[in-house]
């Protein structure tokens, strides 16, 4: 007899939580299409441009290649078939018209092993020196790169390789100092089925992880998928989107360089990486409304997902205040978009390994 | 054995209704997220602006009242937004009882020949819905009375189009005008909505099983006849035929409870507005809008020979900027979106490919 209860309670516990997995799923989710302004195609951008920071002169670093572990084999395939490379690409604001080309890599820095996620650029008004932060996943483990740009030659150059097992499962960087950032480890099992297990039985194994030049710490820890990070411009509040729970988490920096939570913002998307338009303060998302074509556009990169771009407002004190939907398209144009950032009212979108691209937008 | 059988049927046709009437109340649509064409303006708060056509020189006509014992008929020039909206003065009604009682669809003839404009304006006096007919004097610009329309078989209507003079089709949204009988065919989704046809003379049946037919509006050659079904969320298109009779000939799912239809006659796209939430805007009527939002949405469809190719959103609002939307219309980079019982709002659109 109680063997019976027990057994019925434990069928409607699975039962319940099968149903909140399917309703996840968005399969009874209707997405529109509309644009901000004329938008086009960036051209030669065909395998990604999954994250992007913009500079104060309109310079535009984008990472492309992204390859992760755990990826389903399907992808390892379509990366081997179209001999995908991980690239740094730069885009200039100021001159649109000549797209976006690949920037060149010091030697000695092995570019075959190159596969960008992450970017975060620390920009030194002063001296002019530009040094990128770059989530790299080498096979087997995953690292965190510094780069220095030298514009007059479009080069990166390789300054130094950051490895600890602390960055376990890395998916966004967001630099503070020379040497000091934070990252986001997205989840904790990195088997294709322990991961998808992780994922699907909502284990709240992510955090955000603080590196201050000697050590690296736990800065919020208990998350659910965190994805990208971004930083107001004070410096005083960072923003974590979160692709499972489809919130922004707005979180206050403490003296000691942990992260308390101040807000969450429900946004009913799997969001992915957060840029913060430097004139406003205001919060740009790239985000993907369909979770199940998402899913499946991770395994087949031609299959297409929903884009959707949403702008925050944000207030003195770094809260969000309003959310307008900037770019939507229910997979006819752009596939899974993931970044998103402005310049002068102009945008360009980023993707997981679909293309880039750039509109014009007179609606705000 | 066959006790458990029938319970099992049972169980499973009441968990496919729960389903269907979870997707048609629509609560999930809720978002909190907005997204304008541009900046928008509130041109008037109150009473509402349920339906409402443009001329091609600007004019338009709004609808509003549709709470009120008593309605009007607005005015707003695009040509001159700033001078805002004013009422039309009405002659010649004096004698005529419950005059302009909740009033809801209107649709605009022009006469060919004499380029005289007249207004038919739907209306909901105690005893049996009606279409008042107006003439539209575009000097004093006031309207006069010339005569009241009414069938039988107009139980409770929505909206109309003329296609010729004193010939329109009109929508029966539902069966029952009582509120608790009307509650009950909403929720049990049931699809015996009709489209009748207004001969002159009499009115008959032309299309039947909708699913809450709402607004309905034509092709500018009145060759097609667009539906927006508010119950199954979609917009169908019918092919007019001699006699008058509509054969459906494309179905676009809109997932929005779609109102008001207006067609824009030189680019021949249709421009809807539609409440996000059926349930919401089932709630938000029943208490006459007072203390109550709901979520607003736009849509712009593209046409290629009438019909739909494409659907692109325009206006998206949880409810604080504009409640429950019923129509929009866009002239000259300007849209006008009405609702069904408070604001009157005038938006920029900034880009429209």
């Amino acid at each position: 007899m109680y063997l019976k209860i027990v057994l019925s309670s434990l069928f409607l516990l699975f039962l319940q939580h099968l149903a909140r997995v399917i309703y996840n799923m968005d399969y009874h989710k209707v997405v529109y299409n509309h644009l901000p302004g004329p938008c086009r195609i960036v051209p030669g951008v065909e395998y990604g441009s999954e994250d992007m920071q913009t500079l104060s002169n309109g310079l535009t670093f984008i990472t492309s290649g992204l390859l992760f572990t755990p990826s389903p084999n399907s992808i390892y395939k379509y990366h081997e078939e179209h001999n995908i490379k991980g690239k740094i690409l730069l885009f200039d604001f100021n001159h649109p018209e000549n797209d976006a080309f690949e920037l060149k890599i010091s030697k000695g820095f092995d570019q075959d092993t190159f596969y960008p996620h992450g970017i975060s650029i620390l920009e030194d008004k002063q001296s002019g020196r530009v040094t990128l932060f770059v989530v790299n996943h080498p096979p087997g483990f995953d690292t965190i790169e510094k780069f220095q740009f030298v514009p007059e030659e479009n080069l990166l150059q390789h300054i130094q390789t950051y490895t600890d097992p602390a960055i376990h499962f890395a998916n966004d960087v967001l630099a503070t100092g020379e040497n000091s950032f934070y990252f986001t480890n997205y989840a904790h099992f990195r088997g294709y089925w322990s991961h998808t297990m992780e994922i699907i039985l909502d284990l709240p194994f992510g955090n955000i992880m603080y590196f201050d030049g000697n050590d690296y710490k736990l800065a919020s820890d208990g998350l659910l998928l965190p994805n990208g990070l971004a930083m107001s411009r004070d410096g005083k509040t960072v923003y974590a989107a979160s692709s499972k729970t489809e919130d922004l988490k707005v979180f206050r920096r403490e003296s000691n360089n942990t992260l308390e939570l101040v807000q969450q913002v429900p946004l009913y998307s799997a969001l992915d990486n957060p840029t913060v338009e430097p004139e406003t303060g205001n919060i740009l998302i790239g985000a993907h409304p369909v979770l199940y074509q998402l899913a499946e556009h991770l395994h087949h990169p031609e299959a297409p997902a929903p884009s959707q771009v949403l702008y925050l407002y944000t207030n003195s004190t770094n809260h969000v205040t309003f959310v307008t939907e900037l770019y939507s398209d229910a997979g006819h144009t752009l596939y899974g978009s993931t970044v998103a950032s402005m310049y002068q009212k102009k945008m360009l979108i980023g993707t997981i390994l679909h293309k880039l691209m750039y509109c014009e937008v007179r609606t705000l | 054995m066959y006790g458990k059988i029938i319970l099992f049927i049972l169980l499973a046709v009441l968990i496919q209704y729960l389903i269907r009437l979870w997707t048609f109340l629509g609560y999930y649509k809720d978002v909190k997220y907005h997204h304008t064409p541009g900046p928008c303006r509130t041109l008037y708060e109150e009473d509402g602006s349920e339906d409402l056509s443009v001329l091609k020189n600007g004019l338009a006509f709004i609808t509003s009242g549709y709470y009120l014992e008593k309605g009007k008929v607005k005015l707003f020039d695009f040509n001159d937004p700033r001078h805002g909206v004013e009422d039309l003065p009405i002659l010649g009604i004096d004698a005529v009882p419950n005059f302009m009682a909740h009033p809801h669809g209107l649709s605009i003839w022009e006469h060919p020949e004499t380029g005289v404009l007249y207004l038919y304006v739907l209306t909901h006096p105690p005893d049996q819905d009606r279409v008042e007919v107006f003439e539209f004097d575009q000097t004093k610009r006031e309207l006069k009375y010339i005569k009241s329309i009414t069938d039988p078989l107009f139980r409770s209507m929505n909206d109309l189009v003329l296609v010729d003079i004193d010939k329109f089709y009109i929508t029966q949204i539902q069966w029952f005008k009582n509120t608790y009988l009307a509650y009950m065919e909403y929720f049990l989704l049931v699809k015996h909505g009709e489209v009748l046809f207004f001969d002159g003379m009499k009115a008959r049946s032309v299309a039947s099983s909708l699913h809450l037919p709402n607004g309905i509006n034509s092709s500018p050659d009145k060759s097609l006849v667009y539906v927006a079904e508010f119950g199954s969320q979609q917009i169908t298109v019918f092919k007019r035929n001699k006699d008058d009779s509509l054969d459906g000939i494309q179905t676009v799912p809109v997932d929005c409870g779609v109102d008001n239809i207006e067609v824009d006659p030189s680019s021949e796209d249709l421009w809807v507005g539609g409440h996000p939430s059926p349930g919401k805007a089932i709630e938000y009527n029943a208490n006459a809008g007072k203390n109550r939002t709901a979520p607003s949405q736009v849509f712009r469809m593209k046409t290629s020979k009438g019909l739909i190719t494409d659907v692109i959103e325009i206006y998206r609002n949880n409810g604080t900027e504009i409640s429950a939307s019923t129509v929009a219309t866009y002239f000259k980079r300007r849209i006008l979106i009405g609702s069904i019982g408070s604001k009157l709002l005038l938006c920029d659109a900034k880009y429209i490919n």
